[in-house]
Parts: structure tokens; sequence; C-alpha cells
């Protein structure tokens, strides 16, 4: 599983994320995933274009890390989930509590809305 | 393509996991499985796996065994272990959160688990958790 952190202007920054989001995958990445956020309250996208699975693992990462970010006015928006990604997220009704979008345009009028 | 069946075992150590995922992986493209079934057939070995490995308290002499078998119309996989008993049925989905604060992450396997499968059956039987997931390949 790899990560790669871009800055963008102000609070915002950008994830990419690429390989597979099970146990393993998250064991790899999450701390760091969770460092790069919460703690300096960042607006972040995270790019899931190259993320090509996802299982409970990987949900719960997402919604721990939204909700402690949230605390500290950070928030997350994921970007461009492969099709079978996106229906697990349908499955559990994540796109309720998280934004899930499909263009970089989309995702920075997420964060400025 | 007449039924076939392979077998795998993952224990409890480092890296057992990811070994067991890429030979499913592979046994499922060397069969021809579509790309969609073959998520959810990672999806359901995933969830049964880790829920064991997790809460069955198993130690280094009793892996989780898994069951692969295929048939034309469906990937049919077949979780064991000798862990406590645990029927993932009984569970109850968690009432879906509107909001981030009300989110739990408890659950979320099963829900993923359901919607991937035709069928799930679970039984406790010769002291050990078997729950059989059919996976629709079409």
């Amino acid at each position: 599983m790899e990560m790669e952190v871009t800055e963008l202007d102000g609070k915002a920054i950008r994830i990419a994320l690429r390989g597979r989001l099970d146990t393993p995958g998250v064991d790899q990445i999450e701390t760091r995933f969770s460092a790069s956020i919460v703690p300096g309250g960042h607006q972040a996208i995270v790019d899931l274009s190259e993320v090509s699975f996802i299982a409970s693992m990987g949900l719960r990462m997402f919604i721990t890390v939204a909700r402690s970010a949230s605390k500290k006015g950070g928030r997350l928006v994921l970007l461009s989930p492969q099709a079978m990604v996106n229906e697990v997220f349908t499955n559990a009704a994540l796109s309720d509590i998280i934004a899930v979008v499909f263009s970089g345009e989309e995702a920075l009028g997420q964060l400025h809305g | 393509m007449a039924s076939d069946e392979a077998r795998l075992e993952i224990g409890c150590g480092t890296g057992e996991l990811a070994r067991g995922m890429t030979e499913l992986g592979a046994i499922l493209i060397r069969a021809g499985v579509g790309e969609r079934p073959r998520f959810q057939a990672e999806l359901v070995f995933e969830e049964l796996v880790t829920n064991a490995l997790r809460h069955g308290g198993l130690d280094r002499d009793h892996p989780v065994e898994v069951a692969v078998s295929l048939a034309p119309e469906h990937v049919m996989l077949v979780v064991s272990d000798r862990g406590r008993p645990f029927n993932p049925l009984e569970q109850p989905d968690p009432t879906p959160a509107t909001s981030l604060a009300e989110a739990k992450v408890g659950g979320l396997g099963i829900i993923l688990l359901r919607k991937a499968a035709s069928s799930v059956a679970y039984e406790r039987a010769n002291d050990r958790n078997r729950v059989q997931v059919v996976i629709p390949r079409t």
C-alpha cells in the first residue's frame, strides 16, 4: 500500500493512495494517514483512483479519521473510487457520512462549500 | 467448467492473511473468474478470516481453513475454524448512520458479507465454526 501527500493551498492537502485497503494494507498506512490529516485539522482530498480493493477495515479507517479530523476543523473528501470500491461505499452507506466525488473540481467545491 | 476445489490454510502469524489473499486471487484468476465475483470473493475471505483470527482465540496449531469451490454459476467459500463459537448471521446489522458522530465502525464487515453473497449459512459442528458463502459469478 502506497501513500503520497501533496500540499495544496491553505489547510488543504491531497493524499493519493495506491494498492489494496484490506487489513494488511490498512495496517501499513493507517498511522501515517491519520497523522497527515488529524493533528493539523487538514481538509484532505483522498484520491482513490488507484485503490483496487477495500474491505471493512478500510471503511473503518476512513470513518475514524474523518471523525477525529472533524473535531479539529478538518475534513475528508474521497475522490474517484473505482466502481467496485464505490459499490462497497454504497453498500455500507458511507457516502451518507463522508463526501464521495468524481472530479477534482467537485472535491475542491466540497472543501470550500 | 466442472466444479473445482482448492483448500487454503491461514495461520495467525504476520503475513499469513496477505499470503492467503494472494493465493485466493491466483486461484480465482486461473479459473477465469471475472473481476466482480473475484472482488466479492476476496471481500468475503477478508471479512471472515480476519474475524476468525481476531476473535476466535486461535493458536498456531489451529489455522483458519478456507475451501474454495468453483462452479460455472458461482464461487463457494467455506471458512472454518476451531475458535470460539461465532455466528455472523446472529449479529444485527448496525443502523445506518446519518452523521459522522454517530457512525459505528463495528458490524460493517457483516453488512458487506451479506451484500456480496447470494447465500450465507453457519453451523457449529465438531467444535468448529463453519460459514458457507455462495457468490454468484454473473
